[in-house]
């Protein structure tokens, strides 16, 4: 992957990068502030075409925040630059970060993809313009995969700015990922080096229904997040997506990475008595995963036995596949401070806290330092 | 007993690859928890079935919604019926070819079937056909079945469990992993109940007759057979965390689910996630009183799948043991259906004390059975 | 291990409800007035290092013995503000298992004193 590095080295970047966080989520101040940078008609909608609260569906603790994470001056957990700045930044430590603010599920993709663009315009504006003067935040385009001609449009409307660093859909596509009508946005951001990812939204309850109906809590529903993931990655497998676009670069935010081991063997055995089906795939289904797929860490596993979850990472080939988050601010922010980071095998170690991240989107090795006076972002 | 191994011929032959070297000892049980036995002709469920239900019409007994490239059924049937009729050449396949002294019929259901009144009579016909044909026929010592019910009825299903819980080859209750709601919802506590009460276990498999077919996957639908067998058995997981998030093992102690389709290759990592989100959310699940993991060797248990496991033999020994399959697991052939597994190739890699417990012993314990 | 004793404030100044954080030799303790009763405990979750200090205090749920949710252990229950794991600040432990404990000081009322031991 040609790096963007280039184009973003700075002159007096002389620390070295040694923690990249892949999932931190910056939010406007509230719904109202994408108002101005919202087409028609949408800019003209009343305010609760807007807001997205009544879409919160599962409640979970903190209101799915860190509790310590709203700014003293009001306003929502991630909206305001000087506290992310010290939280995440200063005492996480994390030298570069990979924005992704969300753009909820809409039962209208044209609206759906109207606020893609908007937060979109947004994240330029502020996070990746008067926010970055230090350079180290990266943002995902939003797209509405459901309305693929707008998607590719959008991606191509950003993709000359090198601090948009990958794609972002959700999770509630019309069909599994692997369908052809999402081909194109696929081409399009691999032809511009840029990763596809997913990361869940809020969303209408339709798109929660389980297998065996609706399930009654946020508990069944964020313990079983793999397993939405694990479908979208076998239909891109199954599908060849990576047959056809062996450059891109998929990425699973969030989603979990243990189920990724059973899910790969269970490929590759019924591959063996079913590849009539799918004659597409020139090699077996788990080895697209090293070359095409990455996945963040958090939220990490925590077995009892530490051991388990290394044995597991060697076995599926952590150290080549997955990149470091935290989920900042949200509530279930895994700190990298905590003993199970330190306790990675070295082997894996620096490849999951920065050097996968670096590769898979174009990063310099070096920063600025930090600024010496917080709050000049106001 | 011995009469039975006798029959299949002894144990070397039968043993797994790997314990060669390992003599099983004689009086290990062997059972083959999942077998689908199916009428001669589709409308000779119609004779146990009275009016109005005798004149519906049914779908037939193939599955609900195969879509692969290869045959339905791993075996041949008798000339003129259904595969998996005839009795005789099931007891060849999974007694005297695979070693089984024990045959657990878990019998499907009809497709779909909206009309739930419909389901509940097909499900007593197939009940009565069961018991008649199989559980009193000529091999009736080898076969142990399993009440169907449709829980969305619940005085109908429970009235079916009460009039079979007795039955001395009755082993369990089964419904389909497709439902309405997961299976911790409170509109089926009276069908716990009466489980809990017989302490007959749940079999859930995937299969037609729930009336409602969400998508197979949480993320939408799958296209290719492929996708849906990498992915189906580890359906388990919404039906398990339901049942923990309502408290359902608290409240009935002695309700022991079998996930018949599998999962048990998903096991360790949904555990793993579960037993996080309980931790953060535990006020919001209070039913939850206890870690998911205590829960396991009470009250679930596996049966085998034709796609779960790994060539990496080390790597296959580490999850297995992650998945308690020493006690979880049980053998099912799934015979005469095309996923139809072998002993040898269901057990391919586990250790030899793992290997004869899944092979029987597991099952043995949990049903009462050899 | 010889003992620190922290003054921590004058009565007056942590009334019922309140709390205040402490630097200490071992570490910020956060101190907590709970309907005239004392708590003092360490300001690190053990689980992944949060400020455990600044959660909410209340009771908590629980089944009783006819399946019935209830809210008991009032006033007992510190939340962590990350992950939401429940400390019970009668013995420190999570409600949770494998249970964990986060570590809790003696602190009582010397006159008109709030006094802390670590």
């Amino acid at each position: 992957m040609v790096s963007a590095s280039a184009a973003l080295l700075q002159q007096d970047a002389s620390v070295r990068v040694s923690l990249v966080d892949a999932d931190v989520h910056p939010t406007a101040r509230s719904p109202e502030e994408l108002r101005g940078y919202l087409a028609e008609p949408w800019r003209s909608r009343p305010p609760q075409a807007l807001a997205d609260g009544s879409r919160q569906i599962y409640f979970v603790w903190g209101g799915g925040q860190r509790a310590d994470a709203y700014p003293a001056g009001g306003g929502p957990a991630g909206s305001e630059p000087d506290l992310m700045h010290r939280q995440l930044l200063e005492q996480a430590g994390v030298d570069f970060a990979m924005l992704l603010p969300i753009v909820r599920h809409c039962d209208n993709p044209q609206f759906e993809a109207a606020l893609c663009a908007a937060t979109n315009a947004w994240v330029e504006d502020r996070w990746l313009g008067a926010y970055n003067k230090h350079g180290r935040y990266r943002a995902a385009i939003n797209v509405c995969a459901d309305l693929p001609r707008t998607a590719v449009a959008e991606i191509e409307r950003w993709a000359g700015n090198p601090y948009f660093s990958q794609v972002r859909i959700n999770t509630y596509t019309e069909a599994l990922f692997g369908d052809e009508r999402y081909h194109p946005i696929y081409e399009a951001a691999t032809r511009h080096r840029l990763p596809v990812s997913v990361h869940f939204a809020k969303s209408t309850g339709v798109s929660l229904v389980s297998p065996a109906g609706f399930p009654r809590s946020y508990f069944e529903i964020h313990s079983l997040l793999a397993l939405d993931y694990a479908a979208h990655l076998t239909s891109l497998i199954m599908e060849g997506v990576f047959e056809k676009y062996p450059d891109m670069k998929f990425v699973f935010i969030e989603g979990g990475f243990s189920w990724l081991l059973p899910l790969i063997w269970r490929m590759d055995k019924a591959w063996q008595h079913l590849r009539a089906e799918v004659p597409w795939l020139t090699q077996k289904p788990s080895g697209y995963v090293r070359r095409n797929v990455r996945f963040t860490t958090q939220p990490i596993e925590e077995p009892e036995k530490i051991s388990d979850l290394f044995r597991t990472f060697d076995l599926v080939g952590a150290d080549d596949i997955l990149m470091f988050s935290t989920d900042y601010p949200h509530w279930d922010f895994d700190n990298p401070k905590q003993p199970i980071f330190r306790r990675l095998p070295k082997s894996m170690r620096e490849k999951i806290m920065y050097q996968s991240a670096l590769e898979v989107y174009g990063l310099p090795t070096h920063r600025v330092p930090d600024p010496p006076v917080a709050g000049e972002y106001n | 007993m011995s009469e039975a191994i006798e029959q299949a011929g002894g144990t070397p032959r039968d043993a797994p690859r790997g314990a060669a070297a390992v003599t099983q000892p004689t009086h290990a049980p062997r059972i083959d928890a999942c077998v689908y036995p199916v009428v001669e002709h589709a409308n000779d469920l119609k004779a146990y079935m009275p009016q109005p239900w005798r004149s519906q019409g049914i779908p037939g007994p193939e599955d609900y919604d195969y879509i692969g490239t290869g045959p339905l059924y791993s075996d041949a049937g008798p000339a003129g019926a259904l595969i998996g009729s005839d009795q005789g050449r099931l007891v060849t396949r999974t007694c005297v070819e695979n070693g089984a002294s024990h045959v657990i019929l878990v019998p499907r259901t009809r497709g779909l079937l909206p009309d739930l009144d419909l389901s509940a009579a097909v499900c007593a016909a197939t009940n009565r056909w069961l018991a008649e044909q199989w559980l009193a026929g000529p091999y009736a010592d080898r076969f142990a079945g399993s009440i169907r019910i449709d829980p969305r009825d619940p005085a109908q299903a429970v009235a079916e469990i009460e009039r079979w819980a007795d039955h001395p080859r009755m082993v369990q209750v089964a419904v389909t992993t497709q439902a309405q709601a997961p299976y911790g919802h409170r509109q089926y506590y009276p069908v716990w109940a009466a489980l809990d009460e017989t302490g007959l276990p749940l079999v859930v498999n995937v299969d037609g007759g729930s009336g409602i077919h969400y998508p197979l996957t949480v993320a939408g639908s799958p296209k290719y057979q492929i996708e849906k067998e990498v992915l189906y058995p580890s359906n388990f997981s919404f039906h398990f965390a339901s049942m923990l998030a309502e408290g359902v093992f608290e409240r009935f102690p002695r309700l022991r689910v079998v996930f018949a389709d599998g999962g048990h290759d998903f096991l360790t990592p949904i555990m793993w996630r579960l037993h996080k989100d309980w931790r953060g959310n535990r006020p919001d699940i209070p039913w939850l009183r206890r870690s998911p993991f205590e829960y396991l060797r009470s009250n679930i248990r596996f049966v085998t799948n034709l796609f779960a496991g790994t060539p990496d033999r080390e790597a296959w020994d580490f999850w297995m043991e992650l998945a308690d399959v020493g006690t979880l697991l049980m053998y099912g052939s799934k015979y005469p259906r095309w996923d139809y597994v072998s002993p040898q190739d269901a057990t391919a890699g586990l250790r030899p004390d793992w290997t004869a417990a899944v092979l029987g012993g597991n099952a043995a314990s949990f049903y009462g059975l050899a | 291990m010889a003992q620190e004793r922290v003054t921590v404030c004058h009565s007056d100044e942590l009334p019922a409800g309140q709390r205040r954080l402490v630097k200490t030799s071992r570490g910020v303790i956060g101190v907590f007035n709970i309907n005239g009763s004392y708590r003092a405990v360490k300001n690190v979750c053990p689980h992944a290092g949060a400020e455990l200090c600044l959660g909410p205090i209340s009771g908590t749920t629980e089944i009783n013995a006819n399946g019935e949710i209830v809210w008991t252990r009032e006033d007992r229950i510190l939340r962590c503000v990350w992950h939401g794991w429940e400390f019970d600040l009668e013995d420190g432990y999570t409600l949770t298992t494998p249970r964990i404990r986060v570590a809790l000081f003696p602190v009582t009322l010397e006159g008109d004193e709030v006094v802390l031991y670590v």
